[in-house]
């Protein structure tokens, strides 16, 4: 038999003369938290709480004796980190969960590593260096502890990594080029994402992290739509974007239809009325073509959202059948 | 949502548990649930409704810009006033998720244009405030959905908080809020049988209660860094043992559902865990953010407790970035609750063990 959640209760505590005694009776037998999960949840909290002010406290007396230090320990204190991290995480006995997260703080460190490097010699590298150097050092990690933050770090790294080449390098001088590099950087993680999702159960990753992955490539192509319409692009940035952010899009709408995920429905759309605004802002940004942009808008998004209520509802209803 | 054949098996479960007859009420909760579920859509269409109401409310406002709809304060009060009442009743009538775009883009719009056009006629901060106070009021009372009526709580607790007022009576207010998200959250039951519509309106409340215990801290350390209103340290701090006792109330539950059956040990806990409070007492929005993290974490409201563990982590760390001591200190300052915290846990857990042992 199903339990009343917190809906349940509410809705029938509003139709039926169910009184208030038995409602948060029956709230705290089926909807608080019970005496297990409080015996669980307490110990994690100050453990939590004593490991990050301990660290912070660390932290910061290294951070008062930092000037003072050699440029080796410098250096040695924070490889020795690394090093005890990485055999914790090879060697030691705890869960797998905490050895994910354990090489995620590893994976952090490199980071730290890299800049005091930088600091300690003076190399005068360009920034995108620091965080190639980074990126390529933990790929590696990344591929193995096949670790859905971590991944997340990477993909970040691997974002920053390429915008900043193409402002210091001057490489991609067009924005709206940059801008399609960028998206298209994070449709291939995308891409990769959803396709292991037909993998082995081990190579997939959690929903949340592909979706995150996808709503940056989303991002990223509906900034470039605007910038086509707005910045006087190239014929060959154009090309660029054109020939990928729409079939790209029609393809995601497309997914989202026959895996019945609402997610890729609600942003690719939203996207192309976002992208269809800005270029009628662009022929004109008078007072009528403001009207006519903001019906548009109001519209279309209406149209948008009824007709995913009605997918949503055909879903439900399939699957109670 | 309840499948159909679910529900008869529930209003007997629930039927059994209070002795109150439910099964005959079943046709009507079949009905209430059906509408329920007509007006209720994933995660990803509210948010897309909510992006689509501000990008609309935008182009809302640019439009009466460009049509000189602002050149003075009466028209903007006008206007703003229409459109506010309009979203209001937009709200109220189309009971429709995809409708709710209209109602958000109309009432927001309405209150920002309302507002910039009574900031312009009436400069007494003041009067404005109460003004937006009764508006918030109004549109609580008669808000149709989740988002006008989160938007509502927002504008009367603000409007509040905003009210000029000595430093005493705003570390009062803030203790007040915290003590009303308390009762609101713990004494839930209460509130489903007070009236029907506060099924609807407890989720916004909720949050805009959280938004709001949260915000005004981030408000005054954003006022405070460009401005010179120094309260904080200036006078007792009544707020924050207002949510200290808060926090203690909300304890004496949670201590109960831990099983700690001893007559005097959750004495003791409250007790030290007042003690262990009472150094962050000059630093209300830790202590707003521990509030809110225990009380959802007990009440199982999973957007609370990712919003008060955001909070305490940045309000944390807010609090040693403003510390006026040398690094060393701070170092120090660090580490010494950072013992205390360890020590906790490897007592509870000896605790908790030996108590299942038994």
């Amino acid at each position: 038999m199903s339990t009343p959640n917190r809906e349940d209760l509410h809705l029938i505590g509003r139709i039926t003369e169910l009184p208030a005694e038995s409602i948060q009776q029956a709230l705290e037998e089926h909807v608080y938290r019970d005496k297990q999960e409080w015996r669980r949840f307490l110990p994690i909290f100050f453990l939590s709480l004593g490991i990050g002010f301990t660290v912070a406290g660390i932290l910061f007396f290294f951070a008062y004796n930092w000037a003072s230090l050699h440029k080796f320990v410098r250096i040695g204190l924070i490889e020795g980190l690394l090093v005890i991290a990485t055999l914790a995480v090879l060697l030691s006995k705890l869960s797998p969960l905490v050895r994910k997260l354990i090489l995620t703080g590893a994976a952090v460190l490199v980071g730290v590593l890299l800049a005091v490097f930088g600091q300690v010699y003076q190399t005068g590298a360009d920034a995108y260096d620091l965080f190639l150097a980074w990126t390529l050092a933990i790929a590696l990690w990344v591929a193995v502890a096949h670790f859905a933050p971590l991944w997340l770090l990477f993909i970040l790294l691997c974002n920053i990594t390429y915008y900043l080449y193409s402002l210091q390098t001057g490489a991609y001088g067009i924005e709206l080029q940059r801008t399609t590099v960028l998206f298209l950087i994070n449709l291939l993680f995308a891409v990769a994402g959803i396709l292991l999702e037909h993998g082995k159960e081990a190579w997939r990753l959690s929903n949340w992290s592909v979706r995150i992955v996808t709503l940056a490539a989303a991002g990223w192509g509906t900034f470039s739509g605007i910038l086509a319409c707005t910045d006087d692009p190239t014929a060959g940035a154009l090309v660029l974007f054109l020939g990928t952010f729409y079939p790209a899009c029609a393809v995601g709408i497309w997914l989202g239809l026959q895996r019945r995920q609402l997610f890729y429905l609600c942003i690719l759309p939203f996207s192309l009325i976002i992208q269809i605004a800005a270029w009628l802002l662009a022929q004109s940004s008078d007072t009528a073509m403001v009207l006519m942009v903001l019906i548009f808008v109001v519209a279309s998004t209406c149209l948008l959202v009824w007709w995913l209520i009605n997918l949503q509802k055909k879903y439900t209803h399939e699957k109670t059948c | 949502m309840r499948k159909p054949a679910e529900v008869l098996p529930l209003l007997q479960q629930l039927q059994t548990s209070s002795g109150v007859d439910l099964v005959t009420k079943e046709e009507a909760v079949l009905a209430a649930y059906e509408q329920a579920q007509s007006s209720k859509g994933s995660i990803f269409v509210k948010v897309l409704t909510i992006a689509g109401g501000i990008f609309s409310m935008a182009l809302l406002i640019a439009f009466l810009a460009l049509a000189d709809a602002f050149n003075t304060s009466g028209s903007m009060i006008l206007i703003g006033s229409i459109l506010t009442g309009l979203g209001l009743v937009a709200g109220l009538k189309m009971k429709h998720l995809m409708l709710d775009t209209i109602s958000v883009t109309l009432f927001i719009a309405g209150l920002i244009i309302l507002t910039v056009g009574l900031g312009w006629e009436q400069p007494s901060v003041t009067g404005v405030c109460l003004i937006l106070l009764i508006i918030g009021c109004i549109s609580l009372v008669l808000a149709g959905n989740y988002v006008l009526a989160f938007v509502a709580v927002l504008v009367v607790l603000g409007a509040l908080y905003v009210l000029p007022m000595s430093g005493y009576l705003h570390l009062l207010l803030q203790g007040i809020i915290a003590w009303g998200y308390t009762l609101f959250l713990l004494h839930e039951s209460n509130l489903v049988k007070l009236h029907p519509k506060m099924t609807i309106l407890y989720h916004p409340i909720r949050l805009g209660l959280i938004c709001t215990l949260l915000g005004i801290y981030f408000y005054e350390w954003v006022y405070l860094q460009f401005g010179t209103y120094q309260y904080v340290y200036a006078y007792f701090p009544y707020g924050s043992l207002l949510v200290i006792a808060a926090i203690l109330y909300a304890s004496v539950p949670v201590v109960r559902r831990t099983g700690i059956t001893s007559k005097h040990l959750p004495w003791i806990i409250i007790v030290c865990w007042g003690l262990l409070l009472s150094p962050v007492v000059f630093a209300p929005d830790i202590l707003c953010a521990l509030l809110i993290l225990l009380v959802s974490f007990s009440v199982r409201d999973n957007s609370g407790l990712v919003l008060g563990i955001a909070g305490l982590v940045f309000y944390v760390g807010k609090y040693y970035y403003d510390l006026q001591v040398s690094l060393l200190t701070k170092s120090i300052l660090l580490v010494i609750p950072g013992i205390i915290f360890g020590a906790l846990y490897f007592v509870l857990t000896k605790y908790f063990e030996n108590d299942e042992k038994i």
